[in-house]
Order: structure tokens, then C-alpha cells, then sequence
């Protein structure tokens, strides 16, 4: 199928649901969200499930089983038509051609769902900042399974195995009590402590350990077996909408199609899809139960997954409008208006990101909903996958621009010339989709990083081959294996190693009642030289990357007590065939990723340390500190004497004009990136190797005491996860700060071409301000990095002025960054006069009426913008974003 | 040689030096009048038609990319410094010397006043800051020392836009644009006056050539046939920027751009006569008229008009260059414009 055959634009059906959108996201949202008191409180529930009766009540079932039913109760109460009133969940839109809506949520505006911990758990959570909130999302589904043999096969298999397991089960519960009374019986004869109750006790606790391993998969089973079975209802329930609608509707086109619907809903995702239409109605129900049951998971490769059922559509253009359809559905969430925003903060304290209470940017990620449609690329065995689906996809999104699901598309030095080009046009016509993902880089990252640990026989390699050309990226950018890892990761900021090298590990940040600053990690001396910099930039990065890898196992002895996955595991590769959830282990290949934030500016700081202090000799490098401290002289109620003030002010336009800049092509701050990035990677591998000795594989029987006291020492006082989940993780390494840079860089003192807690650069790309030799300079810059080692992503954000921007510029563009090896790239066109525009309206609009409000910001609610994470809309973006943004459109002149 | 060519000589305030400037325009004598340059003598003499420091370097004060005015498709457009053309309509004033003049962005400017410390003496305040070009020697201290400038970077509150390099390293840095422009598009040579740089323009446009990439040169016209003959195997476009030729007050412009495209024509050259929309300058009868008879005669049937660039007065206000005309009004433009398409040619507008 060729591009041209397809529809360019939104046709009337498309265009009234898109306009419908609009309005409700430019409107207050406040009133959909669901309350507490619209479901049924899992853990007062008293129905145990009639057929495997382990536990009195649900109250007393284990945390998966609870939370499958509270799914079960979510979904229930999305079609509940007293709900509905307010929430709008069972709604049949006009036109539409899918059922089923999104709850209302979002990665900045939290999530809303049954209580299923009890308050015990809620309390010993307290100290891992760990709930029901903490779902980690960020992974894929590969939905290939889930079309060809629809839910109700997968809850045949949990069938079988909760008939085989039950008799285990209960055989082990005799066994146990069995045990139990032995012990307590020689504990009665013999008094504690002998020989003969020991033994009765090892007895005990073998024999528990075995029935507490059939449990958990006995209840892993029978959750994923409510979970599949909740999302059929639900299907079915808006089967049952759709038919009534049709009764009450005149139209005799539309009640035709509202009677497919429903014979639709009736069959998926229960039994296999057959046609377009059918495929992505699956999809779009099981999508809707993930993120309505907190579980943020991405759409995974949708070409490959549906050109199958494409091929077989006579016609195209209804498969468009059909995809069409499941964008607006995805993108229901929207929330175009930031006055409404605060009494719609459900963000709990634990939501998401590792065991530290919640500390991410919210109002930039209000509209984030971590769900990214990834195409093009290659198959598993490395023949090129474009497809006529992914040119549709490519269009469909296109047609609707709107910030969400946001789109990926794979590019290699191989790619159709029609898809390089499809992809310009997109990004032409959007202004900011879809990001590009490169290939050469990300294939040989991902599989250099799965042969950790793993002997090189050409099996194994060709395996590893296999999953890494089967890529894609989460709901933000991570590079995950399609359908088949559990993904996890740990962010660190690499300018607060930089203050630490130069302030003996302490911040540089002022604090009036510390003397140096915040002690953050281990004290070095005063650098006396660059080189003593750099040492000691590398010891401080290995303590911040050593904590950020630890961390990452730690999750893992968390997470299956607060926060299980049953439907997202149940497609997950390995789960089923362990029995285990995905927080138990359960996935075939666990990938655990160490994201530095803020090389650029690391760059440019100690570029500008090496040319000034070190080989100019112009300052001191007690001089620079304590300018630095001052935040160079730019607070004047700071007390200064005016040759002081001068002095750092002498520093601050030295290092923000006259030193060397990240990604300008520039030799000197090129080779500097090249040393910062080696030595953070090889941070990350020498942390991979003590994090899995501590905390993954069992020691060697004469290290096991000494190996168990360094476990304890970090917090963990449990067995190998490599015993107790058979994780094998894959460490990796990446850059980048997602939507963070602003959060990000409140904790970093002053630094070249930044004032104290100013951001600090967006992901991997030029601080904004400070691109000198346009996009390409960048782009040669990236070439000199070998970038195809950071498996944990890589990617550089670009903003080019609109001026002189022609398809076939990006054509070439996009090429350019595949040859030049760069990781992943977004693309925004804009210009600095419509940011400053937008800037303006936004900053005028919160004094407004609501109704003014909206008129004047309604004019831009087309504008989407890359905001280091995913695409956003820009007017929603707090100011800080904003004037971000504004400083970043590069016109891509060179030098003069 | 052309013998009604008529130079003077001024002394640039800037600089303090004696330049020579061809005189080319309809009332040269009354423009001069308002300008601050100081006309020395007014004599016959050949036509100022090579730098006269001209060596393996190249001087460029721009490079452009992605422009869709200079050429077919998307061009990246390298900017020449020199020029002997010497328009009152110039945009790029500061382009016409060896070397650019300081360029001062009053808008980049937060009046710190640490440029005042040139040892120069080049930046007062009094109270506001007046920057006096004849004292600078362009070491690049008041940008080194300005918070808001950055060596070789446009938009600077300070700024010497000159750079000198190797031709090698100018294609280096312009080749990956080219590929980003794909094979519709390809390099242009604008100015100032490209070829005056001869030698460097001639080896960049090889270098372009024997990389497939397709090449554009804009020229006045002004230079000796020779100059052209030489560069014609290289070129695939001449951007030929006409010039206020009436047949009567500058014979040199009559018969020296009829020499010009005669030399082309005969190599078979694709010519795109480019013509500024300046009213009261082109859209003279006498004027178009002759522009006419002059397209007739080398079957020149497509005309690119030029838009007046609305930025026109930028780089005289930076570079302290004094203006020549003042900025036509919009009526005038539009008429001028309606004038050209009132004629049968097959124009069209950069835009």
C-alpha cells in the first residue's frame, strides 16, 4: 500500500469526535474523576470465589487475588450508568466506532482505583514509600497473542493449572499442618532449642516453603483468570450499551453500526479477532482495563501486531478512520486548561519511581499516560518491517495530531525510502511527530547488554539477536523487548558529581547554615588539577550510579506485596509459564536502566573549568566555587563587596560565552563529552557486577556470610533474587531526563549558562541558548560519542525554527541522524515568536474568565511540543516549560 | 576595462581607510550627497572587479540554510564578504568591505557597559552606548567581555561577522547541509560579490561539482567576462541580479552586463535574471524598458522578482553604516510589484 491511497486529514466523523475532545479537555475535568465511594471496597468484600475457596474472604486472599478483583470492580464501576453521570465512562460518543472510555488519569494527575491493601499493608509500606499506587507501568504489550487467541484461551490455561495445582495446594496444607503439630508437639516434649524440635521445625518450614511457592502460583493463576475474565464483562456490558443505543436511535446507518459494535464486543477480547476492526477493538478494551487499573502500559509495535488484519480490509480507509477512533480514545484524557488542574491532583505518595516519596515534575506530566505506539524498524530476524500498517498508523496520526498515544517510528541505514519520507511529512505537518528511533544504535546497545552474564554460543547469540532487533520503547523512551522484559530504572542528576568533585563531596548549592554545602557523598580533596577533577568526578558518579543500581533490585523485593500486575503479566512472556507476576519475577528477561541527567551541562561546566581555571589560570578553583555558591553575583541582597560581584559576574560570562558547548561539534567539549560518557558507563558496569554480587546470585558457600552482611548493609536481608525469582538482570546505561529537566535542576547549584536551580538541559541535546552550529553540528557531535552502548536510551531533542522547513529537509534530516549514530530523536518545529506568543496568552489567560480563558487558549491547542518524555500540548506546560522552550528553536545557521 | 566606468574613492568612517566603490546606481551624486562618506575624486577607472587581497582563504560574513529564495529547491547559501556593486538597496551593507565592521545588536544589549573597557576606546557611554568603528581593530575583546556575545555567533549583542577559513574547511562545513537539502536543492554563492573572492569561489564550486551537488552563484554582473568564462563550467545557475540599466545615463551597465550574458549564453549557462522589486528604481518605464530588450535578446523568459526585504535597514543600523534611501512604503512596493506583473514574462516571487 502506497501512502497516497490514504486519506490526508480528518474527514466530518473524525473531526466532530476530535472536536468534542477539545472541548472537554479545554474545559474543567474535575467532576469525571472517579471517587472512592463509586466502588466497592475490595477489602471489605465477603464473596470468596466459589470454586477455589482457599481463604475465608477476599479480605484474607493474597495482594494479587485483591487486586484482580478490584480490576473486576473498576471496570464495573466505569460502566455503572450512576457513575457514568459524572465520569462519562460508559459513554457512546456520536460517530464513534470503538467502545469503551479511559477513566480519567494521568502521570502528573495520579490515578484513581479500588482499595484492595489492607491497613496493615498500607502501613509497612509507610517505610518504602510502596502502595497500590506505585505501579510502575512503563513497559509494552505485544498484542499479537491477545488477537490470535483472545482472553478466553488464556483463561483456559489458568483453568488447567489452578485444576492442577488445587489438589497440590491443599495436599501441601495438610502436609503443613501436618508439620505444624509435630512441632509444636515437640517443642511441648522437648522445650525449644533441641535437636528434636529443630528438626521438626526444618520440617515445618520446608514443607511451608513449598506450599507458599504452589500458592503463589495457585493465586497468580486464579488473578489472572479474574482479571481476563473482568475485561470480557466489560466488554460485554458495552455490548449491551451499544445495543441500547441503537434501539433509541433513528438513524439507520448509525444503528447498523452501533449493532456492529456490539457484536463486536461480544466476541473480542474474548475469542481471536478476525477483521481490522475487531483487532483494534480488542486492543482498545484491553488497553482501557491496563490503564484504568493504575497499570500505565504502552502499545508495543501496533504494525506488526495488525498489518495482518490490515491485508485482509478491503477497505483502507475505514481501517484509518477505525484507527482514528482508538487515538481519540487514547487521548481522552486530555487536559487542555491548567486552571483546572489542582482539584485534580490525585497523585498519592507513592506513585511510581523507586522508594522515594513522589518527587517528579506533576504539572509536566498532567497529559503523560505513558502509551507510545512504536512501527517501522525490523523483525526479530532482522528483515526490514515497514508495512502497509505503518504507513497507516503514520497517518492516522497525522490526520489527528493530537500529543498522545505518542508515536516511534524505527529507522535504519535499510529503511523504504517511502517510510523516511512518510516520516518528514508526519513531523512537517505535525510540527512534532513522530519521534525517530534509530536502529543502528539502539539494536547493537540492546544486544550487547543482553549478552550480559550470558556465554557466547551462537544460539545464545542468535537469541539475543533476535529479542534486541524486537525493540521498542515504553511509554516514555526506554528501549524494552517487545512484550517479553520487565523493565525498571533508577535517574540520577551528573551535575551534582560535578559539584561534588569540586566541593569535596558536597553540593554547591548555598545553605547559610552548612559550611561547604549539603554532604552528598564521600569527601575527596580540593582539585588541584583537571585531571584530579576528573578522578574524582569518577568517584563521585560511582557512589550516585553504585545507589541507583542497588536500588534497582530492591524494587523487586518489594513490589509483589503492594503493587502485582495480573493483567499485564498475563501476556507478559515467562509469567505464565512460571506461574509468577511480573513483580515476582515473573518475566523471561529483566532489564534494570541507570539514566544520567544532565551531561550537557556537565559538559559545559567543566569545559569551561578546564579553559579558565586550569590552563588559562584566569581563577581559582576556590574562586569558581564560591561563585558558584553566590550563584555568580546575581543575588544582590546577597552581601557583597563589588569586586567580588564583579569577579563572579568576570566567571559567569567566561563560562557561558566564551567556553567550548555541548553539541556544537566542537572538538574540545566533544572529547570531554566522549571521557564523561566512558566513565559513566563503565560507572555502570562495575555497579552491575557488585549489585548482583549483594543482591542477585547466590554466593559460593564460602562468601555467603560475608555476601549476606553486605545484603543486610543495603537494606535487604532476604535471599538471592536470583533463588527467589530467578531474575537475571541486565544492567544498562542511559542519558537522558525526560520531563525532569526543570525539577531536575532546582537541586543543582549554578553552572555555565545556568543560574542556581535553573534547568538543567533536556535529555541529551544543547542546553537551550547555546547552539551555535545548528542541528548538524549536533548531530556530528553525537557521531564522536559511540552511543550504541547506552541501552537504556539516548535521546536528543531538536527544535528547529520553522523557517526554510521543507519535507524534504527532515527527509534528509532523519537520514542524517541514522548515519550519524544518533540514539532517538524528537522533533519540534516551531519559532521562538509563537512560543513567547503561547507564553503570553498562557501568563494572560489565569487572570481571565473562564470563558475568555478558553477562547484565547483554544487558538493553540494544536501545538504540541517534545517536553524530554513524551509530546504535550504546550499550553498546557507550566511557564518554566515555557520560557524552556522558547530559548530552543534553532534556525540551524552555522557560525558565521 | 570599461572606460565610462566611474569609481570613486570614499573613505570609510569605520575604518579610516580609502576604499574604492563603483558607482552603478541612477543618481549616484545626490545619494552621495547623503551619505556620511566622503567622496575623495570621481574618476575613470577600470571597475573594481577583484579583491585585491585575494588569497587561498575564503572570507565569508554568513553561511544560510535552508533557504528557498537563493536557487532552486532548498539551498545552503554561502555569503562572500566584498562586494563592488555598492546598492543603495543593499541589506547586507556591512558585506561591501574587506572585512565587516563590529555589528552592534542594541536589542541583545543590556547596557552593562563592560565593553567599555576597550582599550580602544571603541565603546562610550554617553549615556548611551556609541560604538566608534574607526578606532576598532577587531580583536573581539568587547565580545570576549560582553555577557550576551559569543565569538562567531549571530545575534550577539557584539559581533565581527568576518570569518576567514580554508576553502576545505568551508565545504566541510557547509557539505552536510547539501546532503540535508537532498539533489533538488544544492549551494549558492551570494555576497557581497561571490566571485570577487575568485579563486576560492572557483575551488568551492568544484569541490560542489565534483560532489554531484548542483550550484547557483549570484552576481551583478559587474565582474570581467573572463571572470565568468572561468566560472561557467562550474556553475548550473547564474542568479543575475539585474541592474538599473536605462541604455543612456550608465552605458557601462548597457554594454558590459550585455557582454556578461552574451559570454554566458554562448556556454550555455542557465541564466535567472533576478530582479529587485525597488520603486522608483525598476519600475521606471526607461528602466523596464530596457530590462525588457535585454531579456528579449538572450530569450531570458523566466524573471525572479525579489521581494524588498523588510528587514532592510537591519545591518546599517548595526554596522552604523548611514542608509542610502529610506524604506519605500508599502503602497509603492505594491505598486512596483503590480507594474512587473503587468508585464508578459513568466515571473514569479521569492517569497
Amino acid at each position: 500500500m502506497k501512502t497516497t491511497e490514504l486519506r490526508n486529514g480528518m474527514n466530518p466523523r473524525i473531526k466532530v469526535l476530535y472536536d468534542q475532545l477539545i472541548d472537554r479537555a479545554m474545559g474543567d475535568r474535575s467532576e469525571e474523576w472517579f471517587t472512592p465511594e463509586m466502588f466497592d471496597d475490595v477489602v471489605k468484600e465477603k464473596k470468596p470465589d466459589s470454586r477455589f475457596a482457599l481463604w475465608s474472604s477476599i479480605e484474607n486472599c493474597s495482594v494479587i487475588v485483591r487486586r484482580a478483583v478490584a480490576i473486576d470492580r473498576m471496570l464495573i464501576a466505569m460502566t455503572d450508568p450512576r457513575n457514568d453521570i459524572k465520569t462519562r465512562t460508559a459513554e457512546i460518543q456520536d460517530g464513534d466506532l470503538l467502545l469503551g472510555n479511559m477513566p480519567m488519569g494521568s502521570n502528573g494527575l495520579g490515578k484513581m482505583f479500588p482499595r484492595f491493601l489492607n491497613d496493615d499493608e498500607l502501613r509497612a509500606g509507610s517505610i518504602t514509600n510502596r502502595n497500590a499506587a506505585s505501579l510502575f507501568g512503563h513497559n509494552t504489550m505485544n498484542y499479537e497473542e491477545l488477537l490470535r487467541d483472545g482472553l478466553n484461551k488464556k483463561i483456559k490455561t489458568c483453568s488447567e493449572r489452578l485444576d492442577e495445582l488445587s489438589p497440590i495446594v491443599n495436599e501441601g496444607k495438610k502436609r503443613v499442618k501436618s508439620c505444624r503439630a509435630k512441632y509444636e508437639k515437640a517443642c511441648a516434649k522437648y522445650g525449644h532449642d533441641t535437636p528434636e524440635v529443630q528438626t521438626s521445625l526444618y520440617e515445618l518450614r520446608k514443607e511451608d516453603g513449598i506450599l507458599i511457592g504452589n500458592k503463589r502460583k495457585f493465586d497468580f493463576y486464579w488473578s489472572v483468570k479474574l482479571a481476563c475474565q473482568a475485561v470480557i464483562d466489560y466488554a460485554g456490558r458495552f455490548a449491551d450499551l451499544a445495543e441500547r443505543k441503537a434501539a433509541s436511535t433513528r438513524d439507520e446507518k448509525r444503528v447498523a453500526e452501533l449493532m456492529e459494535m456490539a457484536r463486536i464486543a461480544r466476541k473480542v477480547p474474548a475469542l481471536p479477532a478476525e477483521s481490522f476492526h475487531e483487532a483494534m477493538q480488542s486492543i482498545c478494551f484491553f488497553h482501557i482495563a491496563l490503564h484504568a487499573s493504575m497499570n500505565f502500559i504502552s502499545l508495543g509495535r501496533l504494525d506488526q501486531v495488525l498489518n495482518p488484519f490490515l491485508e485482509k480490509e478491503s477497505d483502507k480507509d475505514k481501517a484509518l478512520e477505525v484507527f482514528e477512533c482508538f487515538i481519540l480514545k487514547c487521548a481522552r484524557r486530555l487536559n487542555l486548561n491548567n486552571k483546572y488542574l489542582v482539584a485534580q491532583d490525585h497523585v498519592d505518595y507513592a506513585t511510581v519511581l523507586g522508594t522515594h516519596p513522589y518527587y517528579i515534575d506533576q504539572k509536566a506530566g498532567v497529559n503523560n499516560f505513558l502509551q507510545n505506539i512504536i512501527v517501522g524498524g525490523i523483525k526479530p530476524d532482522g528483515t526490514d518491517a515497514t508495512n502497509s500498517c505503518t504507513f497507516l498508523i503514520l497517518q492516522a496520526i497525522e490526520n489527528v495530531n493530537l500529543s498522545t498515544p505518542g508515536i516511534y517510528v524505527r529507522v535504519h541505514r535499510n529503511s523504504p525510502e517511502a517510510l523516511v519520507r512518510k516520516v518528514a511529512t508526519s513531523i512537517y505537518h505535525t510540527k512534532n511527530n513522530p519521534s525517530v528511533l534509530n536502529d543502528e544504535v539502539m539494536i547493537p546497545s540492546l544486544y550487547n547488554a543482553l549478552m550480559q552474564d550470558e556465554e557466547p554460543t551462537p544460539e545464545m547469540c542468535a537469541k539475543m539477536q533476535e529479542l534486541a532487533n524486537d525493540y521498542c520503547v515504553d511509554g516514555c523512551w526506554e528501549p524494552i523487548l517487545n512484550g517479553k522484559s520487565d523493565w525498571t530504572f533508577g535517574m540520577m542528576v551528573g551535575m551534582l558529581a560535578v559539584e561534588c568533585a569540586l566541593n569535596q563531596g558536597a553540593s554547591l548549592q548555598k545553605d547559610d547554615a552548612l559550611f561547604r554545602g549539603a554532604k552528598v557523598a564521600p569527601t575527596t580533596p580540593v582539585p588541584q588539577s583537571f585531571e584530579d577533577v576528573m578522578n574524582y568526578l569518577n568517584m563521585h558518579l560511582q557512589f550516585f550510579v553504585d545507589q541507583s543500581v542497588m536500588s534497582l533490585f530492591l524494587y523487586y523485593t518489594i513490589d509483589e506485596n503492594a503493587a502485582p500486575s495480573p493483567l499485564f503479566s498475563a501476556y507478559l512472556e515467562g509469567c505464565m509459564e512460571k506461574g509468577r507476576d511480573k513483580a515476582s519475577g515473573g518475566a523471561n528477561h529483566n532489564i534494570g536502566g541507570v539514566v544520567i541527567g544532565s551531561v550537557p551541562d556537565m559538559v559545559n561546566q567543566l569545559a569551561a573549568i578546564r579553559r579558565w581555571v586550569y590552563e588559562k589560570r584566569k581563577y581559582t578553583i576556590e574562586e569558581v566555587c564560591e561563585a558558584i555558591r553566590e550563584n555568580f553575583g546575581t543575588d544582590n541582597s546577597s552581601p557583597l563587596t563589588p569586586q567580588k560581584r564583579a569577579l563572579y559576574e568576570d566567571i559567569r560570562i567566561d563560562f557561558d560565552t566564551n567556553s567550548p558547548k555541548f553539541g556544537n561539534n566542537d572538538d574540545e567539549a566533544d572529547s570531554l563529552t566522549r571521557k564523561i560518557l566512558d566513565m559513566f558507563y563503565d560507572c555502570v558496569q562495575r555497579s552491575a557486577v557488585f549489585g548482583k554480587r549483594l543482591f542477585q546470585d547466590p554466593a559460593p558457600e564460602s562468601e555467603w556470610r560475608k555476601i549476606a552482611a553486605l545484603r543486610a548493609l543495603a537494606g535487604y536481608t532476604g535471599l538471592p533474587l536470583g533463588w527467589t525469582f530467578q531474575i537475571k538482570m541486565k544492567v544498562t546505561a542511559g542519558i537522558g531526563t525526560f520531563e525532569q529537566y526543570n525539577w531536575q535542576g532546582r537541586g543543582a547549584a549554578a553552572s555555565a549558562n545556568r543560574l542556581n536551580g535553573a534547568p538543567i538541559a533536556p535529555n541529551f541535546s544543547p542546553a537551550p541558548g547555546t547552539t551555535r552550529s545548528g542541528v548538524i553540528g549536533t548531530f556530528n557531535s553525537l557521531s564522536k560519542l559511540k552511543l550504541e552502548r547506552f541501552a537504556a536510551g539516548v535521546i536528543t531533542d531538536v527544535c528547529i525554527h520553522d523557517e526554510g522547513v521543507t519535507e524534504e529537509v527532515l527527509t534528509q534530516l532523519v537520514r542524517e541522524f541514522v548515519v550519524n549514530k544518533g540514539g532517538m530523536m524528537t522533533v519540534a518545529i516551531g519559532t521562538r515568536a509563537k512560543y513567547e506568543e503561547i507564553y503570553e496568552a498562557a501568563a494572560q489567560a489565569a487572570t481571565l474568565s473562564d470563558e475568555v480563558a478558553v477562547a484565547l487558549l483554544s487558538r493553540y491547542a494544536h501545538i504540541n511540543v517534545r517536553i524530554g518524555g513524551w509530546q504535550t500540548p504546550f499550553i498546557t506546560l507550566p511557564l518554566d516549560h515555557m520560557r524552556n522552550y522558547i530559548d530552543r528553536p534553532t534556525t540551524v545557521e552555522h557560525a558565521s | 576595462m570599461k572606460n565610462n566606468d566611474v569609481i570613486c574613492w570614499v573613505l570609510s568612517p569605520e575604518f579610516g581607510m580609502l576604499i574604492k566603490r563603483c558607482r552603478n546606481r541612477i543618481g549616484d551624486a545626490n545619494h552621495l550627497k547623503n551619505s556620511n562618506t566622503t567622496a575623495l575624486s570621481t574618476m575613470h577607472t577600470p571597475l573594481y572587479t577583484s579583491d585585491p587581497r585575494d588569497s587561498e582563504d575564503v572570507r565569508i560574513f554568513d553561511i544560510g540554510v535552508f533557504s528557498k529564495c537563493d536557487g532552486p529547491g532548498v539551498r545552503t547559501v554561502v555569503y562572500f564578504q566584498g562586494c563592488n556593486a555598492d546598492c543603495d538597496w543593499c541589506h547586507s551593507p556591512h558585506s561591501r568591505l574587506h572585512r565587516s565592521p563590529l555589528l552592534y545588536n542594541v536589542n541583545a544589549c543590556i547596557g552593562c557597559g563592560r565593553c567599555g573597557s576597550c582599550e580602544n576606546a571603541v565603546h562610550s557611554f554617553t549615556p548611551t552606548h556609541r560604538v566608534d568603528r574607526s578606532l576598532c581593530k577587531r580583536c573581539g575583546m568587547c565580545i570576549e567581555r560582553c555577557p550576551r556575545s559569543t565569538h562567531n555567533v549571530k545575534g550577539s549583542a557584539l559581533h565581527l561577522a568576518t570569518t576567514t577559513m580554508s576553502v576545505a574547511s568551508l565545504f566541510e562545513q557547509i557539505a552536510p547541509y547539501t546532503r540535508l537539502s537532498g539533489a533538488s536543492g544544492g549551494v549558492t554563492l551570494s555576497g557581497g560579490e561571490a566571485l570577487l573572492q575568485r579563486s576560492a569561489a572557483l575551488e568551492l564550486l568544484s569541490l560542489c561539482k565534483q560532489r554531484g551537488i548542483h550550484t547557483a552563484v549570484e552576481t551583478s554582473g559587474l565582474l570581467p567576462t573572463e571572470t565568468y568564462r572561468a566560472a561557467a563550467p562550474w556553475v548550473d545557475l547564474w542568479l543575475f541580479g539585474m541592474r538599473v540599466i536605462t541604455g543612456e545615463n550608465h552605458p557601462r551597465h548597457d554594454t558590459h552586463i550585455d557582454a556578461v550574458l552574451s559570454e554566458l549564453s554562448s556556454v550555455s549557462a542557465r541564466i535567472l535574471p533576478r530582479i529587485p522589486l525597488i520603486p522608483t528604481f525598476f519600475d521606471r518605464e526607461d528602466v523596464i524598458e530596457s530590462l525588457l530588450r535585454l531579456l528579449n535578446r538572450y530569450n531570458l523568459e523566466e524573471v525572479c522578482l525579489n521581494p524588498w526585504n523588510r528587514d532592510y535597514d537591519l545591518f546599517y543600523k548595526q554596522s552604523g553604516i548611514p542608509l542610502r534611501m529610506p524604506p519605500p512604503t508599502d503602497d509603492a512596493i505594491e505598486s512596483c510589484r503590480k507594474r512587473f506583473a503587468s508585464l508578459n514574462l513568466n515571473l514569479y516571487e521569492n517569497n
